[in-house]
């Protein structure tokens, strides 16, 4: 632990800013006139970045990219190139392949419709309902089947008033926990973000807030499926019990993370389908004794729980949880770690508890509060 | 991929040939590494991706003029070199044109002169490929995942945070352990 701390502190903060995706071209300018300023500290940085840029060899896959269809275009820009002066009609291939299109298309097209003509048939058009709840506001429904749904503050939720179909459809803004009634010839689907989760048995809790711009799946039981909307067939994950999907909505990515709690045993059989995780082209899979799923579903029975989290995002959740607003401007204050839990508690005695580890002032004016160093 | 590298003479050889489905190969064993090398340089997905694709274009082009005694991984990585040197180029005459800040320019410079001084012929890349990996694979758990979280998958520090549950500066700690460990491992590449 000595070495580690010793070798964070020697490395120039220059350079570790500078391999941030986060930081833009003109601040990365900056960067580097400042190294160049020192012929040793520019040399230091050259073999930094070239240990980086050599680390490219590395087997990994890429995930933001299709190979398969960048293979294709690549295919087709490639004979393009061959016969740069010949225009399509004067190449008998060419026309053949172009014939061939032309008659897949139209075998498409028959079997489209033939299949839409039974598709379209029985379907009767399907009526929704919508459950909404404001902040400091929860919500609990029981579906026709039994499904039990919990909805967290600042939530909507829309689901279909006749549950007997083959399909049922839910779509979800903001958080919610589904206790769904087992049913193995029904397919439960809810649609939150680009996401679709697909469902047998389970309970499992969703938070999917549109500012929040990360969609965080938690599975306590069961099994589900976690599709993206771009329809390709490998672009799922499959969670099991305590583990939880992170898919972060600025770039497409799925991390899964588990809690080695060892409360929580697994059934043998269950084990394969983790290495399956890992190995997924577009998840990676996180096994940590920090990450604790429970506190993403205590919410449900009336509690707020957090673990080693910062006031800025645990703000975030008290003001849905108390229906208030609440603003710190404060950097260091933003940063602070608290682990606890509110049950009865009305906002004032939670902040005042909050305060005690670290002294802060804070005035309330109606629904708003704003938060200061003392 | 040990399979590919034992029989890379006649994989030149077979694109001599014109063999589509060798190349189709040779395409999705280095289009991730081309791509992630250019990203480095370039710094935007798009531009990456066009400067990785112009790679191919030249080598099926070339194909027939290929030396087949001469080592695939090299001839790769010096055409992508040579695209992003090209580009880098490019975008130097557009800045002065432009007349932006000194800055930039001076910049463009650096990167160009680091990327130009890359040997691929002299370097042993599937000497450095063992060695990348197993100094990644050395890094304690938690580290090894922060980085290739940040070099692999490209995600911010504060994304890193966010699903790991930790500061930004605890992520600032592994990707420096991480870098200083590749700097000493790789020191013979250097």
């Amino acid at each position: 632990m000595l070495l580690y701390y010793k070798l964070t502190y020697l490395m120039n903060d220059l350079f570790i800013r500078f391999f941030n995706p986060e930081t833009d071209s003109h601040e990365r300018n900056l960067l580097f006139t400042e190294i160049r300023k020192d012929s040793a500290l520019m040399e230091e940085f050259r073999e930094y970045l070239k240990a980086w840029s050599l680390t490219s060899v590395h087997h990994l896959p890429i995930d933001d990219i299709d190979l398969e269809k960048e293979y294709n275009i690549l295919a087709s820009r490639i004979d393009q190139k061959q016969s740069p002066i010949k225009l399509p009609y004067e190449d008998p291939t060419v026309s053949l392949r172009v014939l061939f299109q032309v008659a897949a298309v139209g075998i498409l097209l028959i079997a489209m419709g033939v299949a839409g003509y039974y598709y379209t048939k029985p379907q009767v058009k399907q009526l929704y309902n919508e459950i909404a709840t404001k902040t400091g506001e929860k919500a609990q429904i029981t579906l026709s089947d039994g499904t039990k749904i919990w909805l967290n503050a600042s939530s909507k939720l829309r689901y279909p008033s006749d549950m007997s179909g083959k399909e049922v459809h839910v779509y979800l803004q903001g958080e919610a926990y589904f206790d769904v009634n087992h049913n193995e010839k029904r397919l439960f689907q809810v649609h939150a973000s680009d996401l679709n989760i697909k469902v047998l048995g389970t309970a499992f809790n969703v938070k999917s807030y549109p500012e929040e711009k990360i969609v965080e799946t938690t599975l306590v039981r069961g099994k589900v499926r976690i599709e993206g909307k771009s329809k390709q067939k490998e672009d799922y994950v499959v969670l099991l019990p305590n583990q939880k999907a992170s898919y972060l909505q600025s770039n497409s990515q799925m991390v899964v993370t588990e809690s080695n709690n060892k409360n929580l045993q697994r059934r043998s059989d269950d084990i394969p389908q983790i290495k399956a995780i890992a190995s997924l082209k577009n998840a990676t899979l996180v096994v940590s004794n920090k990450i604790d799923t429970k506190f993403d579903i205590s919410w449900k029975d009336g509690k707020l729980e957090f673990a080693d989290e910062q006031f800025i995002t645990l703000a975030t959740k008290m003001e849905r949880w108390f229906g208030v607003k609440i603003s710190i401007s404060d950097q260091d204050l933003q940063k602070v770690r608290y682990t606890g839990t509110f049950e009865k508690e009305t906002i004032e005695q939670a902040l005042r508890a909050l305060s005690i580890s670290l002294p802060f002032r804070f005035s309330i004016c109606k629904d708003s509060i704003t938060i200061e160093p003392k | 991929m040990m399979l590919m590298i034992r029989k890379q003479e006649s994989v030149i050889e077979q694109l001599v040939k014109g063999d589509k489905s060798t190349f189709e190969k040779v395409f999705h064993e280095y289009f991730p590494r081309l791509y992630r090398f250019a990203f480095d340089f370039v710094k935007d997905r798009d531009i990456a991706r066009e400067l990785t694709h112009e790679t191919f274009v030249k080598l099926w082009v070339s194909r027939t003029n290929l030396d087949p005694s001469s080592n695939l991984n090299a001839l790769l990585y010096t055409i992508c070199q040579h695209q992003c040197l090209n580009f880098l180029k490019h975008k130097k005459v557009l800045l002065k044109f432009q007349e932006l800040h000194q800055n930039g320019l001076d910049n463009l410079e650096a990167q160009s002169e680091i990327l130009n001084d890359y040997n691929f012929n002299r370097l042993d890349l599937e000497h450095l490929e063992k060695k990348t990996y197993q100094s990644i694979q050395s890094l304690p758990e938690q580290c090894r995942l922060v980085f290739e979280l940040s070099r692999f998958k490209n995600l911010k520090y504060s994304e890193i945070a966010t699903t790991l549950h930790i500061s930004v500066k605890t992520v600032e700690g592994h990707i420096t352990l991480a870098l200083k460990k590749l700097r000493e491992d790789l020191k013979d590449f250097l």
